[in-house]
């Protein structure tokens, strides 16, 4: 103890150093937003650099479930092509371009949890875009370095995605209320509707980050919300937000223009 | 002691308005203001608590970049300035290093104008490199910190001749 004391006090100066060197970091973070967008940067980076290593090893391992995995991908694609080749309707899916990464870094036990991707400027990844998995959705681009991007995921809990029943077509806010990565809370569906236990929840399409009629899970449970005129719907989500291994990042063409068209109105 | 730092205080109070309400708006060339209140980390005792002097050194870069509305700049480069000064001095004076302060020194010219380059560009350098915060514009980073660099030492090495008259 006495050592660890000396060794401090020898050290004083330097202490101090870095103490008063962290508190101007956070003044600069704190006080200007471009300072903050660069350190935000940096931050991105290294963490990238952090995890590959250990990503790569264990991606490694994880072959044969993802080799399974991706075969069964396949085939729903192909399913897909062969509908669209038979129906006679345009799919809105030729609006959408998709690029696949690897999750480097997930984390889901934080109140407000990111994901970090291998894949960033170098590959036209931009801030904004949607993020999909094999079987629902993960989140939405925060921010990007030349060769990774930061997701926030949907389960944190400043994000609101907007879905609807698929049954009856109304539309709600999920958002996710900590705790259960498989458990997101469903509201804004009037009680007009009808819901039941096993009922679909697909995305909504109104905001212009995801495509609309993505699967994302079922309902738990339910019940209405008294004076309020409104259900509060549990959504177990189909996909399993604590593997995930890879994600689609899902850029939305036309997306300069509605930006342009919904910026013009407010 | 008691009237030592207030004597302390009054000179960092002086400097800071003096910088503020005179140096900063001289826009040499459009872009020179030089640094006057680097004088403190010049004339400051050399025999001084470390920590006392990063303090202090740390606040007047504060208070600097609270009221130029600058995004740390100041401060950090205050701060590094007054961690590295013993080597700078070590460095600049050799053996004289052990005396008091720059003013009591009986040394060469060359070895001062050594000490005041060698802290005002570091100080510059780093005061640029926080304000634009980006690799890709070292020759303007630069620039700044040559011309400013100049300007200061030019005041700096004007106002310590006049403390050395009286």
């Amino acid at each position: 103890m006495q050592r660890i004391i000396n060794t401090l006090i020898r050290f004083k100066n330097f202490l101090v150093f870095i103490l008063l060197f962290f508190l101007s970091v956070s003044f600069s973070y704190n006080r200007s937003f471009y300072h903050r967008i660069k350190i935000d940067k940096i931050g991105v980076i290294f963490s990238g650099l952090l995890y590959t290593p250990y990503h790569s090893l264990s991606s490694y391992l994880n072959l044969i479930p993802i080799n399974k995995k991706l075969i069964d991908e396949n085939k729903n694609l192909k399913s897909i092509i062969l509908n669209n080749l038979n129906s006679s309707q345009e799919s809105s899916n030729d609006l959408f371009k998709i690029t696949s990464a690897n999750v480097i870094k997930n984390s889901y036990i934080k109140s407000r949890n990111f994901i970090i991707l291998d894949k960033g400027e170098n590959d036209g990844i931009k801030r904004d875009m949607s993020v999909i998995s094999l079987d629902g959705i993960i989140g939405i681009i925060n921010e990007t370095s030349k060769n990774y991007s930061n997701v926030i995921s949907i389960l944190n809990i400043d994000m609101k995605i907007n879905v609807k029943l698929k049954k009856s077509n109304a539309f709600g806010s999920l958002e996710w209320k900590k705790y259960d990565p498989t458990i997101m809370e469903l509201s804004d569906i009037s009680t007009v509707n009808n819901v039941k236990i096993g009922d679909t929840i697909v995305t909504g399409g109104m905001s212009f980050y995801f495509p609309q009629n993505i699967f994302i899970g079922v309902v738990k449970n339910y019940k209405k919300i008294d004076d309020t005129g409104f259900y509060s719907i549990q959504v177990k989500l189909n996909s399993n937000m604590t593997n995930l291994t890879h994600a689609y990042i899902i850029e939305n063409i036309n997306q300069q223009e509605l930006n342009k068209l919904n910026n013009s109105y407010k | 002691m008691i009237q030592e730092n207030l004597a302390l205080s009054l000179r960092i109070f002086f400097l800071i308005i003096l910088q503020i309400v005179v140096f900063n708006n001289l826009n040499f060339f459009g872009i020179a203001n030089p640094c006057f209140y680097m004088l403190y980390i010049i004339l400051h005792r050399f025999n001084y608590k470390q920590i006392n002097f990063m303090l202090t050194s740390f606040f007047i870069g504060l208070i600097l970049d609270i009221l130029t509305q600058t995004a740390g700049s100041f401060t950090l480069s205050t701060l590094i300035i007054s961690f590295i000064r013993p080597v700078i001095i070590n460095f600049s004076f050799g053996i004289h290093s052990d005396q008091i302060s720059i003013l009591s020194m009986n040394i060469r010219f060359k070895n001062k104008l050594t000490f005041i380059l060698i802290i005002v560009f570091i100080h510059q350098f780093i005061m640029s490199f926080v304000e634009y915060f980006n690799f890709q514009m070292f020759y303007t980073i630069l620039k700044y910190t040559l011309i400013n660099t100049i300007f200061t030492s030019i005041i700096l090495i004007g106002s310590l001749s006049f403390f050395n008259k009286k």
